[in-house]
């Protein structure tokens, strides 16, 4: 359940929170108190927080008070049901109204909200009692040692024990606080979570209750009127003792630090624990007051008793208490009727107490009735014959309450089921029975009434199975029920009669599987016809069955008419499957059928052998006068059937042999035809095709890899000369293989090893085998003779002219692991110095320039160095950066040359010289040595950083002052083989970069010159 | 550093800012920032949280250390109590409730360590789920603290308490983060409600940094329409709805203000601990000072000798003694207390039967009627009748 912080939040918002139907109540407000801290004014309900609940009071909208109670601890399930039935109860009692005040309970009560969640919680609605606890009037009046109120209060408080007890009410937690004293002085109870009412007897209790108010053994206090004997006692001893001496309130209360009183009133749970020692008890044990003294003696002894035998001693407030209580008892049971209850109820006490002697006759009669009861009771228990004990029943009984239920049930159903019994009413005899057996079972009935009961019962449930069967229309319930009804001679009606024998006829037929289908089918259609039809359901399964049954009866004329042809064909097509089945067929007509099926099934699956099996049994029947005979047709049939078996026959036998020419020369035409197993099929295939490729060796060869591969590897029996032949072409056919793995794997190989496996393959190879070389294999060897001589030149340090005449680039893709790599390295050098010449003598100065940057070593190029020279120079004269932009622009540092050109991908194209001069340029000197820069005036140099790369260069150069600017741009090709050079980029104005040596000149490309005036843009080509 | 800083509060339904539970503080010239969230559950949680809050910004936590934290709590209660009327001036009811179970709080705080033109280094404090949620500038990922996904605020969230007698050193752990902070990055303190819609993407339909960014647009105008929508139509739940969002940014404008940093407690607040804490050594009072001890970094800077091993045997019997406590408590109502007070003090006697901390611990056990406790004859007398050790509580 939600906490109390919960229920005083939804408190706060009863438009939205409460649930009651009541709009006084969902437009009031609750009463709230003001707390002040620091940080101002906090307002919170004002509540009062008990065990089980908190009650708020409340403000209606038009100003009422009301008291709202809200359970903070999970309620019982009944909870609810509790508060009906008190509510219900206290409305009745006269004498609680005015101690009690009227509440509603409301399951769906409030909306509390907790971590977000709402829940509906319950919720009771009560007036709101203004007056003081009665604590505080006690503390109030011993204060001021008013007497008088204290003995008013005193007097009310016995008002009210003696109208709960004449309520027959508990409270359950009678305390201080519980009992309120309006300001008229009336006291009201509240806080009825345990209270006893007679409705709620058998209940579980509600432990409530406060230890002062308690007896130590609380726990086990019974829940009925008496729960209250011991706080009602606690209560009425306090308040008779304050009254008596208000001045054992300043020695014996409790008060808290403000001065305001505990709950408790005088007593404590210590006092009842320990009432020996307890001061106030012995205080209380010298009181003046006799009263006094004899409750505290009261109270001391109940202390010390089991919880269960405190009764709260009434005859101390009131000496004729026991005799109003023992007349109040007769008169209740008086008016209840109730004998048993009248004579308990009458106590010795009271035969001489006056006002009961006028119910005397009364208390007479009840125990004249209770003897006619027991004497009857013990014929019911004694008497074996419902006759005997219905016999014995006394009049008197007659309108007594104290017959039980099953009493008055033998009485009445015992008289009934003897005159059904009687008059052959097995209806009436049942119901009656079953009515008796509710309490007695049958064990009332003697033998005979037992044995008359259940004949009628057996009728009764053969007619109730007749009308059962009847309703349901099933065959075979009806015609069961009619058999039985038929044997236990309950005639039904003639209608019924017949009704019942054409159920039990159909039912019987279509019950029997090897029943006659000419007679089933009658059944069938009897039912069928009859006007009755409509009262029978025949299930679908009974349906289908008689259908089969005529299915049956149509095929069977089919092939009897078959069989009266006397042809072959014509009773194989009237066979049907329903036949099986059929019990009318006469064994020759069934052998018959089986012949034709038999031949058509053969016929149907080629199978010859059946046929010919069958061929002779088909003769005889053609023979009779009444057999089957066959079509010509058939006969051809039969014949092709006979001679594939005569092939098959010889084929098998020489199979037989095993040997391959024999079981080849067996093989007939008509064997094609004909199923012949897999494992026939392919020995024969073998023998054929070692026949046939006897005289070829790479198909015999062949042929005996697949015998060999096949399961019959062992079956043919070759001869000598054969077995010798295989053998050799077997063996040099592996010859042949190893040598084609050499060829495939040897080139992988490193150095020479590959080649001269090759070799040694091939001049294993025998004779016979040379004739199989292909061109291909030629080729190899010829390639491994060749990488065999390279690296001999290459170890001989043989001139590169020797070197390039033996070497081929197949020669390297086919032996990739022929050269190590620095063989391989001098091998790509020579080559290249051959590239070389051969683009000299081409004119093709590019290619040159190119390799040259390719060669590492100068060294290598020593040889060609003049030619590279003259290369370098016809080529750069060809080289031209394209798209030059220029643009002399005036700005506030200076003037600015713009310049902007693209990069192709010209590998030889990654240099631009540009130089500036406000006179004009000198023609550059060519080539142009790094030094001779200077001279020239202002320049730069600017390099692509990759070998390859291209794009767009724009440069934007600070000129100074000018009005007219001279400009030449031109590529640069530099001397830069032999150097291994990559692509680096360098920017230079005046400077010289360390990539290239002084000594090594600059090849000048192009120049493309302009005189830009300021302000103007050129574009150069 | 500067900061974009917006505050955001707003209310259950049916409420007004009167009963708002959440509270929110700041002093952003100083770099601190800090959130709490009171139980609801709990008695003035709103006063409690405020004080957390108000106090953060005012004498800020420095460190998650227990002893810190303890030490931290008692100012914490001191101010707190200042504000609220005496117990026996509340209503019986409340004033029972009060006592018993005090007010609670979760709590999640920011502190400005470092704050530099391109980074703000802070750091994180929390416990409870109150949260910290940021998104770097740039990205799509909200990354959150102390809790990271939505199923953890289905547990019941640790608070702090204002009872010093519900506080547990080893229960109640605060969690620390450090972060750096970049211009544009985002970062908002949330007490729960928002931090899980947050991370839970809304009601499914929207992602954690879809939600972020729509809180972090809110302005103060704008917040109740929002979280009144969020509730109506996204899944928001109806609770207490507070954030404060900061925009880190590089630039001074309209809306930033500079950060500014707190790297240490003030000067008169470290004067004041360290004349408590010698006040307590004078005294031998161990538990006080290991408390006022805290991490040590008040103490730092300062000339003061502590002597090897002084503050471990001080954390020792401050331990041993809120432990003993503890467990002793709810023995004090059963028929057997005096028998398992005394095995209990049997466990602990040695650590604690010189020490004055535990004179009015041993007075109770005396009482109760536990052998052979050693009750000093100076302990009766300087206990004075409105000092004298209550049932299950803690006395100091």
């Amino acid at each position: 359940m939600p906490g109390r912080l919960a229920f005083d939040e939804a408190m706060q918002f009863p438009r939205s929170r409460l649930l009651v139907p009541d709009p006084e109540l969902r437009e009031g407000q609750v009463e709230m108190v003001e707390i002040k801290t620091r940080r101002g004014l906090i307002r919170r309900p004002w509540g009062l927080e008990g065990g089980f609940a908190v009650v708020y009071k409340f403000r209606t909208r038009s100003g009422q008070a009301r008291a709202l109670r809200c359970f903070h601890v999970d309620m019982k399930p009944d909870t609810e049901e509790r508060y009906r039935r008190i509510a219900a109860y206290f409305a009745a009692q006269t004498a609680l109204q005015a101690v009690t005040v009227p509440f509603t309970y409301y399951r769906e009560g409030i909306v509390v909200k907790e971590q977000g969640r709402g829940e509906v919680c319950p919720l009771i609605a009560m007036e709101w009692v203004e007056g003081r606890t009665l604590c505080e009037a006690v503390h109030l009046y011993c204060n001021q040692g008013n007497r008088v109120a204290l003995r008013e209060l005193s007097q009310r408080w016995q008002e009210l024990v003696l109208a709960m007890r004449a309520s027959r009410m508990a409270h359950g937690d009678l305390a201080g606080s519980n009992i309120l004293v309006r300001d008229d002085g009336r006291l009201v109870l509240v806080d009825y979570d345990g209270v006893y009412i007679p409705p709620l007897a058998g209940y579980p209790p509600v432990l409530a209750g406060q230890e002062d108010y308690q007896h130590p053994q609380m726990r086990q206090r019974p829940y009925n009127e008496e729960t209250d004997a011991f706080s009602a006692l606690v209560i009425t001893t306090a308040l008779k003792a304050l009254a008596s001496d208000p001045t054992l309130w300043q020695r014996y209360a409790r008060l808290d630090a403000q001065g305001n009183p505990s709950e408790s009133l005088l007593f404590t749970a210590e006092d009842f624990a320990d009432p020996q020692h307890s001061r106030l008890f012995q205080e209380l044990l010298r009181a003046r007051e006799p009263l006094v003294r004899k409750l505290t003696e009261e109270l001391q002894a109940a202390c010390l008793q089991p919880v269960q035998q405190v009764c709260f001693p009434f005859a101390l407030l009131d000496p004729n208490y026991g005799y109003k209580q023992a007349l109040k008892g007769l008169q209740e049971a008086i008016a209840n009727d109730d004998d048993e209850a009248i004579i308990r109820a009458w106590q010795p006490l009271l035969e001489k107490y006056g006002p009961a002697q006028s119910a005397l006759p009364r208390v007479e009669l009840a125990r004249r009735r209770l003897a006619a009861l027991r004497s009857w009771r013990a014929t019911i228990a004694s008497s074996a014959s419902l006759a005997a004990i219905l016999a014995s029943y006394d009049s008197v009984l007659d309108g007594t309450r104290a017959l039980t239920e099953s009493e008055r049930c033998l009485l009445s159903e015992g008289r009934r089921l003897l005159e059904a019994l009687t008059r052959r009413d097995d209806e009436t005899a049942l119901e009656a029975a079953a009515a008796l057996s509710q309490y007695y079972g049958l064990k009332l009935l003697s033998a005979q009434e037992q044995a008359q009961l259940q004949e009628a019962r057996e009728r009764q449930r053969l007619r109730q199975s007749w009308r059962e069967a009847r309703r349901s229309g099933e065959i075979e319930a009806v015609a069961l029920a009619y058999l039985q009804a038929q044997r236990a001679g309950l005639l039904p009606s003639e209608e019924e009669e017949r009704l019942g024998k054409l159920a039990a006829r159909f039912w019987e037929l279509v019950t029997d599987p090897a029943a006659d289908d000419e007679a089933l089918l009658e059944a069938y259609e009897a039912i069928a016809l009859s006007p009755l039809a409509a009262e029978l359901h025949i299930s679908a399964e009974q349906r289908q069955r008689a259908e089969l049954a005529e299915r049956r009866l149509a095929a069977l004329a089919r092939l009897r008419m078959a069989l009266g042809s006397r042809r072959l064909r014509a009773v194989a097509e009237a066979d049907d499957p329903l036949l099986e089945t059929c019990t009318a067929l006469a064994p020759e007509e069934k052998e018959r059928l089986e012949l034709a099926r038999r031949f058509y099934a053969a016929v149907e699956a080629n199978d010859d052998a059946s046929l010919v099996m069958l061929g002779e049994q088909l003769e005889q029947e053609a023979a009779t006068s009444t057999g089957l005979r066959l079509s010509p047709e058939e006969w051809t049939r039969l014949e092709l059937a006979r001679k594939r078996w005569r092939a098959y026959s010889r084929f098998l036998s020489a199979l037989h042999s095993r040997q391959p020419r024999l079981i080849a020369a067996a093989a007939h035409p008509l064997l094609a035809e004909m199923q012949l197993s897999a494992n026939e099929r392919t020995l024969l295939e073998l023998a054929q095709e070692f026949v046939a490729a006897y005289e070829d060796d790479r198909r015999l060869v062949a042929f005996y890899e697949r015998l060999l591969s096949s399961p019959h590897s062992a079956f043919f029996q070759f001869s000598p000369e054969e077995q010798q032949r295989l053998h050799l072409l077997w063996k040099q056919e592996q010859q042949w293989r190893t040598f084609e793995q050499v060829l495939a794997t040897a080139p992988q190989e490193p150095a020479e090893e590959g080649p001269r496996r090759i070799l040694a393959a091939y001049n294993a190879l025998p004779e016979a085998l040379l004739e199989r070389l292909s061109a291909e294999h030629r080729c190899l060897l010829e390639q491994a003779r060749q990488a065999l001589e390279l690296l001999h030149l290459l170890r001989q340090e043989a001139s590169p002219e020797q070197l390039a005449a033996i070497y081929t680039p197949e020669l390297l893709e086919t032996f990739p692991s022929l050269l190590n790599s620095v063989q391989r390295q001098r091998l790509e050098r020579v080559l290249l110095l051959q590239e070389l010449q051969r683009a000299w003598r081409a004119c093709d100065y590019r290619r040159m320039l190119l390799i040259a940057r390719a060669i590492p070593q100068p060294q290598e190029l020593e040889r060609y160095g003049l030619q590279l020279r003259v290369a370098a120079r016809r080529l750069a004269e060809m080289l031209q950066p394209p798209g030059v932009l220029l643009a002399l622009r005036p700005a506030i540092d200076g003037n600015h040359l713009i310049i902007s050109w693209r990069w192709t991908t010209d590998p030889l194209l990654r240099h631009v010289l540009i130089c500036w001069h406000t006179q004009a340029l000198p023609p550059l000197p060519q080539p142009l040595y790094p030094g001779q820069l200077e001279q020239i005036g202002h320049y730069r140099i600017v390099s692509h950083p990759e070998p390859a790369g291209q794009g767009t260069a724009s440069l934007n150069l600070t000129v100074g002052s000018c009005t007219l600017l001279h400009v030449v741009v031109c590529a640069l090709l530099p001397e830069d083989w032999g150097q291994g050079t990559s692509g680096r980029f360098v920017e230079q104005d005046g400077r010289l970069s360390d990539w290239q040596a002084a000594d090594r000149p600059w090849w000048l490309g192009r120049a493309l010159c302009a005189s830009l005036v300021l302000g103007t843009e050129v574009a150069l080509s | 550093m500067f900061a974009e800083i917006s505050i955001l509060e707003y209310w259950k339904s049916e409420h007004d800012l009167n009963t708002l539970e959440d509270a929110c503080a700041l002093d952003a010239g100083r770099g601190l920032f800090a959130v709490a969230d009171g139980a609801g559950t709990t008695l003035f949680a709103r006063q409690w949280a405020m004080t957390l809050v108000e106090l953060f910004v005012s004498c800020p936590l420095l460190s998650a250390d227990p002893f810190e934290l303890d030490w931290w709590l008692g100012q914490a209660r001191a101010r707190y109590t200042e504000g609220l009327p005496a117990p026996e001036r509340l209503p019986p009811a409340v004033r029972q409730k009060w006592q018993r179970e005090g007010s609670q709080a979760t709590l999640a705080a920011l502190r400005v360590v470092e704050s530099e033109p391109e980074y703000a280094l802070v750091k994180l404090l929390a416990i409870g789920d109150s949260c910290l949620l940021w998104r770097r500038a740039g990205s799509e990922v909200v990354e959150s603290f102390p809790l990271r996904s939505p199923a953890e605020f289905d547990r019941p969230p640790l608070c702090l308490p204002s009872q010093a007698a519900l506080f547990r050193r080893s229960f109640h752990r605060l969690q620390e983060q450090w972060l750096r902070l970049g211009p544009n990055d985002c970062v908002m303190l949330a007490t729960d409600a928002l931090a899980r819609w947050i991370l839970a993407g809304g009601d499914g339909s929207l992602t954690p940094n879809q939600c972020f960014e729509l809180v972090a647009r809110q302005m103060p105008s704008s917040w109740q329409t929002f979280v009144e929508e969020g509730r109506a139509l996204r899944g928001l739940a109806d609770d207490d709805c507070t954030a404060v969002v900061l925009t880190c940014r590089r630039t001074l404008s309209e809306r930033a203000i500079l950060l500014g940093t707190t790297q240490s407690y003030q000067a008169t607040l470290l004067q004041e601990r360290r004349r408590a804490f010698e006040e307590a050594r004078r005294a031998g009072d161990r538990r006080r000072m290991a408390v006022l001890y805290g991490d040590g970094t008040a103490f730092q800077e300062q000339d003061l000798v502590i002597l090897p091993g002084e503050i471990e045997l001080a954390r020792c019997v401050a331990e041993a003694l809120d432990e003993l406590l503890w467990q002793l408590r709810p023995l004090l109502n059963r028929a057997d207390a005096a028998e398992q007070a005394a095995l209990l003090w049997q466990s602990y006697a040695p650590l604690l039967a010189a020490e004055p901390c535990s004179a009015s611990l041993r007075r109770t056990l005396a009482a109760l009627g536990v052998p052979g406790v050693a009750v000093e004859i100076n302990d009766s007398e300087e206990a004075q009748p409105g000092e004298r050790p209550v049932r299950g509580e803690r006395t100091e």
